[in-house]
């Protein structure tokens, strides 16, 4: 089921990041840049699982928080730097 | 609530009463007589002509809906048989109108109230009307039939049908359809006529009315069947605005009512009719540039706006593509400031840009300077917004819980940032921490917030750049640490048993002190450009208080990090904690070091495991670089220290990861900081920054030796640490017993003192280790005496000490150095790796259009081309007579390979054309005697180069290129430049290759041309051949070095500032750029002579300056290519805005 949410999660999250993708970049940047983001949300839903599950279960939860969920997760690559992405980004692909 | 289906057996209601009329089915019309004889009004027959006007009814439906299409030109001249039956006799007779029967039908059936009656005419005259507005041949009839309507009397009658009360739908409707026709008549020819009579025709009140008489319990399918009074009142207000007048629009729009009644029904009308509202008032109000912004802002009111909204965002049964349209909309009302309720504003208020200076404290010597004190507003009032209807929108949005409103909120937050500290001043919510889906929508709303991008010029919208006081700290402060991020609870954040709750809030802190960052040196370019720097100064210092005040202390970040285990399973964690203390260090030093946090331990473990893991992966690399820049702030780290858990101590391990990953600057900077910090390695600001002992050191252990080299090197590293004075005396005494002064020392590392001192010792190691050693030795040393010469006396004697010590280095030393192409090739792969990170630097930081220009360059300018790797043409010319080798130019191309990189090419060329020269000499060509003394002297000065350089050294391409344009001029002695090429062979049997373009710009560009029968075209012409001969011949470091160093460049660069007659300007300056760009092209030493020689980057902009807009950016192409190639580090260093690594 966590695997599922998680597969589910990043799934969502690489459609969001497709669609926010507005300015011509390199190719290969791009896919950096992809493979990082895959890689950091699927760190960051191993390391919250149990806090994401309450968070699943919680009485606020609606229809729409899954996606706001997704979005806050992803939303901290803005702290890395472009390099960084683009280092790590590089090794996962490689 | 539905009506009841036919078929439903309802036993509880009684049967319905059966109409009681005299209804008959529709008379085939056949001939216009039959509709003139049915079509008569008589008091006592209404019921045959309601029949008749079925009858038209359906015969105007069958050519309105082609459904006759075999019978349809005889239905239109049955139609203007009939209407032309119907003019009347004279126009201006209002008693018979045209259609005359019809309208006293309509009058008679209204003074007797008969409602269907009434419906059933004004139908008809509807569906008349529609017809003919399709019909371009019955345009005629349509112009007096909308006359007739237009009639005062008729209007009376449409008037009245409009106010019928509220159930009555059948009587409005028909009305408004005919309304609408008229309006939409002809392109909205007519509309005019009827806004003028407004009292009936556009009646506010009836209007208003009307646009609320909404069906709600009907489905799109129905609606679309039975259309609504609304919806009819909705196209009939929106027609007049699609087709009236700018003044008539005007008083439209003032109507307000009407504009409200427009959009207030919006969430229950269908899709249809809401996309026609946003497109009409997108394309017919918004867009139209003459209507005035208040005018807009009658469409634009925030109730409005949240009707829009309900339709974007909040409604769930609404169709996708609507709710897209109007939230496209809403993107467009709340950007674009053409649009009417978006002013331009960010950080400053109005009025608040400017003070006097004159009447400041700071011009007048007897007054107290108070700083921003002095000024009235500052920090002081509650600031004036100039975007009112936007702030009440965007408090409507739903953002913690809505992705769509959150990103309508952004975009207006980023279009208008003074929006940010107001929103956030009317809001009184709090973060009180709580594992909740709301907290966690509202931690990434703030988080987007506080990542929203700085507005340009510090928030000044002003045209001419920044303001000349700075922004309002208060204001500021808000769009970096909104209010709702109190010290209170981003503490209580931090130290939450919830994980998540204290990584988002630490996320949003590191966000927060980048852009404090940013905002500093934003401020910092604002005061340099001020005339009040010291209001500036003191608004960063008041900001940075505020800042401080609002985050939590250092040691609360440090208690969540020490909670951390170092795992997998807590890596982003770990990351963004570390990247948070590293910004407490780098932002706020002050604040850091109220909390003693000891960074020994964490780096440790990192380099421990970035060790086992031969060099840190995924978020471990992050981590580590975290780790290793809070470090460098620290004392508490024994760099040289060796622990149990490390194999080496932590500045050698660091050292082993630089090698394996030389473009990291984290680890190159720390390095150099640390062993120049603890005299370990010299530094020296007028070296290249490139050569570095740091660069000398890295590029000696390329080879990647055995870790007893290491281990040696960690010992020198200790030893010179513990005893820095020791290892400086030895190293003055050498100089003196040499004979040298002190100051030579200064480049020389007090590493190399700790070798030599260190060699005796090491001859007592194993074989292995020795031999590792020395060959490690041999290299350090050669490397230095190459790299940075100014110290290689004093290297040179400490390398004699360790000779004496170990005898086997002098082999090592000679096998080093007489590989060195080897070494070369070591050096520049180093320096290209080292490079690269600047380099890719310069391309990202750069915006887009550096990137373009960089792209136009190479459009613009030929790439340097490269040497084939088959060639031919070495022995093409063999194969053919010589006369004819000498037409197919094939000739030049050999000459070219004297050049080639490959040694044996160049042999074989070398070859051919002695081969060539003899076969000329014995030719019987005419101009065999100049052709042979070309050739022979280019073999002269072939061999006395190899002589002088040695045969590894290709020819460089100047000479090549110019001996193969001069072979061209040879074989036309037309040539303008017949007479100065031979005059030049005729000089020397060689060329002394250095002198050449000298000697060329001196011919041509300071020399009257030979053919003086046009002086400027000739001048021009020789000019240009000299310049393409330039732009061919730069393809190696070796032709930009002689251009550098023969002075020619700066002759050439005076060039674009001169006046041009005769000639294109664009041929010279652009061949001028080009010569520029290939010597920045050609490698790092190219561009640094351009930077430090020639001024090129100031040149570049002072060329781009003077060219027109188009051309601008090649120039600028040029001067980004320099800095691209030479690193804009290097840039600064050189310039002196930054320092070196110290």
């Amino acid at each position: 089921m966590a695997n599922q949410q998680q597969q589910r999660m990043a799934a969502t999250a690489s459609n969001q990041a497709d669609a926010q993708e507005q300015q011509l970049r390199p190719v290969q940047q791009v896919e950096q840049d992809k493979a990082f983001e895959a890689y950091y949300l699927q760190q960051l839903t191993k390391e919250f699982a149990n806090d994401l599950d309450k968070l699943r279960s919680a009485g606020d939860f609606r229809e729409q928080s899954l996606g706001v969920l997704i979005a806050a997760l992803n939303q901290g690559t803005a702290c890395f730097s472009k390099e960084e992405r683009a280092r790590i980004g590089d090794a996962q692909l490689n | 609530m539905s009506k009841r289906s036919h078929n439903t057996e309802d036993s509880s209601r009684p049967p319905k009463r059966p109409r009681n009329d005299d209804t008959q089915p529709p008379e085939e019309i056949l001939y216009a007589r039959q509709l003139q004889d049915l079509l008569v009004f008589r008091q006592d027959g209404l019921q045959q002509l309601r029949n008749a006007i079925n009858s038209f009814k359906a015969f105007l439906e069958s050519i309105l809906y082609h459904r006759e299409e075999p019978n349809r030109p005889r239905q239109l001249s049955i139609l203007r048989e009939y209407l032309e039956s119907q003019k009347p006799a004279d126009s201006h007779d209002l008693d018979k109108p045209f259609l005359t029967q019809l309208w006293q039908a309509w009058s008679f059936a209204n003074q007797n109230n008969n409602d269907h009656f009434v419906s059933a005419v004004s139908s008809i005259f509807a569906l008349l009307l529609k017809v003919l507005s399709g019909l371009i041949d019955f345009k005629e009839h349509g112009y007096l039939l909308c006359r007739t309507v237009i009639q005062y009397q008729h209007l009376r009658l449409i008037k009245r049908g409009l106010d019928a009360p509220k159930h009555k739908e059948f009587v409005i409707s028909p009305c408004l359809r005919l309304l609408i026709e008229v309006v939409g008549f002809d392109g909205g020819q007519l509309a005019g006529e009827l806004y003028k009579r407004r009292e009936q025709t556009f009646d506010t009140n009836s209007l208003r009315r009307n646009l609320g008489l909404v069906r709600t319990d009907e489905d799109e399918d129905d609606a679309k069947r039975r259309v609504s009074v609304r919806t009819l009142t909705v196209r009939y207000v929106l027609a007049h605005i699609r087709y009236q007048e700018l003044g008539d629009k005007i008083d439209i729009l003032k109507q307000r009512p009407i504009c409200s009644a427009l959009f207030q029904c919006l969430r229950a009308d269908p899709s249809d009719v809401v996309a026609e509202v946003l497109r009409t008032t997108e394309q017919n109000v918004l867009k139209d540039n003459e209507l005035q912004r208040s005018s807009k802002a009658a469409v634009l009111t925030t109730q409005n706006l949240e009707r829009v909204l309900d339709i974007a965002t909040r409604s769930s049964e609404r169709d996708e593509q609507t709710a897209i349209m109007a939230f496209n909309w809403l993107k467009a009302v709340c950007t674009i400031t053409s649009f009417g309720i978006q002013r331009p504003s960010a950080w400053y208020p109005p009025g608040t840009t400017n003070v006097d200076l004159s009447r400041t404290a700071k011009s007048s010597n007897d007054a107290i300077d108070m700083g921003l004190d002095s000024l009235p507003f500052y920090d002081r009032e509650s600031p004036v917004l100039r975007n009112t209807v936007l702030l009440s929108f965007v408090q409507y949005l739903r953002p913690q819980s809505n992705l769509k409103e959150r990103e309508l909120m952004l975009l207006c937050f980023k279009a208008v940032p003074e929006l940010v500290a107001a929103y956030f001043a009317e809001k009184s919510s709090q973060l009180e921490p709580k594992l909740t889906n709301t907290w966690i929508g509202y931690a990434s709303f703030l988080f987007e917030i506080v990542n929203l991008p700085l507005p340009e010029h510090a928030g000044s919208v002003d045209d001419e750049g920044f303001a000349q006081l700075p922004p309002q700290s208060s204001i500021v402060l808000e769009s970096i640490l909104p209010k709702p991020l109190t010290q209170k609870v981003l503490t209580r954040c931090l130290n939450q048993s919830s994980n998540l709750i204290t990584f988002f809030a630490v996320r949003i802190l590191v966000i927060a002190f980048q852009k404090l960052r940013q905002v500093r040196k934003e401020f910092t370019i604002g005061a340099s450009e001020s005339e009040r720097p010291d209001l500036w100064n003191e608004a960063i210092d008041r900001l940075e208080t505020e800042f401080t005040e609002r985050c939590p202390g250092i040691k609360d970040t440090i208690t969540a990090f020490k909670r951390l285990p170092d795992d997998e399973e807590h890596l982003a964690q770990r990351e963004a904690t570390t990247k948070l203390l590293r910004l407490y260090h780098e932002v706020l030093p002050l604040e850091a070091l109220e909390e003693q946090f000891d960074i020994s331990g964490p780096l440790t473990n990192a380099l421990v495991s970035a060790q086992e893991a031969s060099g840190p992966t995924g978020l471990r690399l992050p981590i580590l670089e975290n780790l290793l820049a809070i470090a460098r702030q620290s004392s508490s780290v024994r760099w040289f220290h060796t622990q149990t858990s490390l194999r080496f101590s932590p500045v050698v391990t660091l050292l082993k990861l630089y090698l394996k990953d030389l473009t990291n600057r984290t680890y190159g900077d720390l390095l150099n900081h640390v062993l120049v910090h603890n005299s370990i390695l010299c530094t020296n600001n007028d070296m290249q920054p490139c050569i570095q002992p740091l660069f000398v050191l890295s590029a000696s252990l390329l080879d990647d030796p055995d870790d007893s080299v290491f281990h040696f090197i960690g010992d020198c590293f200790s030893r010179a640490s513990r005893g820095p004075i020791k290892y400086q005396d030895d190293l003055d005494e050498l100089a003196k017993s040499f004979g040298y002064e002190p100051e030579s020392n200064d480049q020389v590392s007090l590493l190399l003192a700790v070798v030599a001192e260190q060699a005796k010792f090491v001859a007592a190691r194993p074989d292995k280790e020795q031999k590792a050693l020395v060959r490690w030795m041999a290299h350090l040393f050669v490397l230095h005496m190459d790299q940075i010469p100014e110290s290689s006396l004093n290297v040179s004697q400490l390398y004699y000490r360790v000779a004496e010590a170990l005898p086997s280095i002098k082999k090592s030393k000679t096998k080093v150095e007489r590989n060195t192409t080897a070494l070369q090739v070591r050096i520049r792969d180093l320096m290209s790796i080292i490079h690269q990170p600047a380099s890719q630097q310069i391309a990202r930081t750069a915006a887009n259009t550096d990137a373009e220009e960089l792209e136009e360059a190479k459009i613009a300018f030929r790439s340097i081309p490269e040497e084939p790797t088959s060639h031919p043409e070495l022995t093409r010319w063999i194969n053919k007579d010589l006369d004819l080798a000498f037409d197919d130019d094939d000739i030049a191309p050999l000459i070219l390979c004297l050049s080639s990189q490959d040694g044996s090419i160049r042999q074989q060329a070398y070859a051919q054309l002695r081969n060539l020269s003899k076969n000329v000499e014995a030719s019987s060509m005419e101009e065999k005697q100049q052709l042979h003394l070309l050739i022979a002297e280019l073999l002269e000065t072939y061999e006395s180069h190899t002589a002088a350089f040695g045969i590894a050294e290709p020819l460089p391409y100047l000479a090549s290129t110019f001996a193969a344009r001069a072979l061209a001029i040879q074989l036309d002695p037309a040539h303008f430049l017949y007479a100065k090429v031979n005059h030049f062979l005729l000089r020397r049997p060689g060329w002394n290759i250095r002198s050449l373009p000298p000697y060329w710009i001196r011919e041509t560009l300071l020399s009257t041309p030979s053919d003086n029968t046009n002086i400027t075209s000739f001048y021009w012409k020789e000019v240009q051949w000299v310049l393409e001969w330039l732009v061919d011949g730069v393809r190696t470091l070796a032709d930009a070095k002689i251009l550098l160093r023969s002075g020619v460049l700066e002759k050439l660069m005076v060039l674009p500032g001169c006046e041009f007659e005769g000639i294109s300007e664009k041929a010279v300056k652009e061949k001028v750029m080009e010569i520029v760009w290939r010597v920045a092209e050609v490698g790092i030493e190219g561009a640094d002579g351009l930077v430090k020689s020639c001024a090129g980057l100031s040149w570049s902009d002072i060329v781009a300056g003077g060219w027109k807009k188009g051309r601008q950016r090649v120039a600028k192409a040029v001067g980004q290519a320099v800095i691209s190639k030479m690193g804009l580090s290097n840039i600064k260093a050189w310039q002196g805005t930054k320092l070196v690594a110290v």
